[in-house]
């Protein structure tokens, strides 16, 4: 009982930067009706800010979080300049780009790390044992960073006008162009937001599992499969996708072994999919009926 | 009219200075005329993962065959030959490794070293055996198929075997470090099912116990619910079976932050400075089986060592930059037996005949063309391989079972 209660405080926490990482590419789907195939590689790099910070500059790894922040968030602008600015009349192009971009980054980071993942230390080194259960300080400060900025992602996209012009555009773009929305503006600010956030997820998780630059694409997958269960576009859906997926994941492998892990989301996936649209289909049908 | 004498004199004595220098032999002065007489190029085909996920072992392999290279060519060990290395980028996958092959090839490169990953070996080993003449020496790569499959006996591998491997090192864990009970964490991969065969198969007396045994995904970099499973299990050991150093460093980097206290041991093949540098201070005490040691006690591995400190800051040399200087280097002796770099027959039945010098000592090779050599049992200690104990060279066994590259 003890192993499963551990493995549900670790499939929570674990699912809180799932939900991070997956909000902002959630975002930039719905608002672009693309995807970034890069996204992966702004959580490495978020690494790869730690890393610099700490290894190449013997500082506080704090340090690395702000770089991190500032630099997937400049990197932002920059994709956004180079991809949507130059491409942006032909989405596959843009795809096409984005993916791109991936192979650069990851490429570059490996050259620079001679093709081998680097750990980082922690940001507070050692672990909470609170009976039975043992967790890292690490992980518990990525898990409460990750749910704080979550969050707070949310309360400003409803509350702020940035945010609600954010919402617009994602809604019906001609029609927020129409009322005057720069979206233009507005998409720099995805590109911006879903890079501060893959970066920070990144920067947060670095010292738990080192900093691989191949290890975009597990991050962009398991950030895809969040954002079908939590719904395209919906901060809110990936906070929840991301902590059911966490914790499916880890009593997964406390009940059946990890071998079974990698298909718990896939599972999720499936059934979604396949559900969720007659679900929706009938709760439209009831709303109408009663109304 | 002297004037006009003297400038025909001029031309026709320029003339003939020009037409000596170019007829070459028949009694005239060699083209590349030195004190060491005239030299042909030997060009020797290197294939090696310089991009991808396996760069890191292609760069070192590289600098090793690029270190032998410039050794004999500097002390003129090869008489009549300037040794020179062509490196072709594999990108650790078949498909360019064969492409890298095939452009050396129409290069006119006879004598190939290198590649790294088993699924390259055996791609690159299928188009080498199309030329005959062609001679292969792998230089990292464990895979038998290559050397099972090939009918002209022209391909060599420098690399033990697995099981080889796996005999020296689960004995050590076994016999001498004696751990009580294990949990075996092996990746979900051939290699790692093949890891897992062995671990079960040197262990199943009971002791060590294998209390726990887990497959992990490749894609999995967060191992905190396997630990917790580890830890639940009551082992005082944890034994990792994955291809390169990276699950082991974030296994154990993991478990140390957990506070997680056990003895630390993974598949062999894998101690060199790679594993120290992904996982610092918390792979401190694991223990495995390798092929290389940098304190390796022979004369050619002090001068490999020295020099190679030397011309990298002071860095020691790893595992895969010895298997480029080796295999190189294995080339290189056997080419001066034999005195011509032209026969490669030749050059590969004295291979096969002869005993050679390795960095790591004398090495005979077995019917099927694979190095016969020792291991060493190592342990990383202060951030520092350290080593155990030496193990021996096997008796030659042509049907060892093929198993797949941890470097793969």
């Amino acid at each position: 009982m003890n192993a499963i209660f551990e493995q549900l405080v670790n499939g929570l926490a674990t699912g809180a930067v799932y939900a991070l990482v997956a909000a902002g590419l959630s975002l930039l789907f719905k608002g672009l009706d693309t995807v970034n195939f890069a996204h992966g590689e702004f959580y490495v790099l978020g690494g790869v800010a730690v890393f610099v910070i700490t290894r190449q500059f013997a500082l506080n790894p704090w340090w690395g979080l702000l770089l991190a922040v500032v630099a997937t968030g400049v990197l932002g602008v920059v994709v956004h300049f180079l991809l949507i600015g130059l491409l942006r009349e032909n989405p596959l192009n843009v795809l096409l780009a984005t993916f791109g971009v991936s192979l650069l980054i990851s490429n570059l980071v490996s050259y620079f790390f001679a093709g081998t993942p680097q750990p980082v230390q922690p940001f507070v080194p050692g672990a909470l044992i609170a009976g039975p259960i043992v967790i890292a300080y690490q992980r518990l400060i990525a898990a409460a960073v990750s749910l704080v900025a979550v969050v707070g992602l949310m309360i400003w996209l409803r509350r702020s006008r940035q945010g609600r012009s954010l919402r617009a555009v994602a809604d019906n773009r001609e029609g927020a162009r129409i009322i005057g929305i720069n979206t233009r503006s507005v998409d720099r600010l995805l590109f911006v937001i879903a890079g501060v956030t893959a970066g920070l997820a990144g920067a947060l998780m670095s010292p738990v599992t080192q900093v691989d630059p191949f290890g975009g694409l597990p991050v962009m997958v398991t950030a895809f499969v969040v954002v079908v269960l939590g719904g395209v576009g919906s901060v809110g859906g990936a906070l929840i996708g991301g902590l059911v997926l966490g914790v499916a994941e880890a009593l997964t492998v406390a009940l059946a072994g990890v071998q079974w892990s990698p298909a718990v989301g896939y599972v999720l996936l499936l059934l979604v999919l396949l559900f969720r649209g007659p679900i929706e289909q009938r709760i439209r049908m009831n709303r109408r009926v009663s109304a | 009219m002297r004037f006009k004498l003297l400038a025909a004199g001029a031309v026709l004595g320029a003339t003939a200075l020009v037409l000596a220098g170019c007829s070459g032999g028949g009694g005239g002065t060699p083209s590349s005329s030195s004190s060491a007489g005239p030299t042909k190029e030997l060009q020797i085909g290197f294939i090696t993962p310089l991009t991808g996920p396996s760069a890191s072992t292609g760069l070192d392999a590289q600098a090793g065959a690029e270190a032998v290279v410039a050794e004999w060519n500097k002390e003129h060990l090869l008489p009549g030959y300037s040794i020179k290395l062509d490196i072709e980028d594999d990108g650790g996958t078949p498909e360019t490794g064969v492409l890298a092959y095939q452009k050396l090839h129409d290069q006119g490169v006879k004598i190939f070293a290198g590649t790294m990953n088993s699924s390259v070996a055996i791609a690159v080993a299928n188009a080498v055996s199309a030329d005959p003449d062609a001679l292969y020496f792998i230089s990292g790569a464990q895979t038998q198929v290559p050397l099972d499959a090939q009918s002209g006996n022209m391909m060599f591998a420098l690399q033990t075997t697995n099981q080889v491997f796996a005999d020296a090192n689960l004995n050590y864990i076994k016999d001498t470090a004696k751990p009580k009970k294990v949990a075996l964490l092996v990746e979900n991969s051939d290699f790692g099912v093949a890891e897992k065969q062995q671990v079960e198969a040197h262990w199943a007396s009971g002791s060590p116990k294998i209390v726990l045994e887990e497959t992990f995904d490749r894609s999995l970099t967060d191992f905190s619910s396997i630990l917790a499973k580890v830890r639940d299990s009551g082992a005082d050991a944890v034994y990792v079976g994955a291809a390169g150093v990276t699950f082991p460093a974030a296994i154990f980097t993991q478990a140390d932050s957990l506070g997680l206290k056990v003895k630390k041991f993974m598949n062999a093949g894998l101690m060199g400075q790679a594993l120290i540098d992904a996982g610092g201070q918390a792979i401190d005490g694991i223990t495995s089986a390798d092929s290389y040691i940098s304190t390796a006690d022979t004369a050619m591995n002090k001068k490999f060592v020295k020099e190679y400190k030397a011309a990298n800051s002071g860095k020691e040399p790893g595992g895969t930059v010895s298997f480029g200087y080796d295999s190189v280097g294995l080339i290189l002796q056997a080419i001066k037996q034999v005195k011509s770099a032209d026969d490669t027959h030749a050059i590969a039945d004295a291979l096969r005949s002869g005993t050679w010098q390795m960095t790591t000592g004398k090495v005979t090779f077995d019917d099927t063309g694979r190095v016969v050599r020792g291991n060493f049992i190592i342990s990383v200690k202060n951030g520092k391989l350290t080593l155990v104990k030496k193990t021996p060279a096997p008796t030659p066994t042509p049907t060892q079972a093929p198993s797949p590259s941890p470097t793969n």
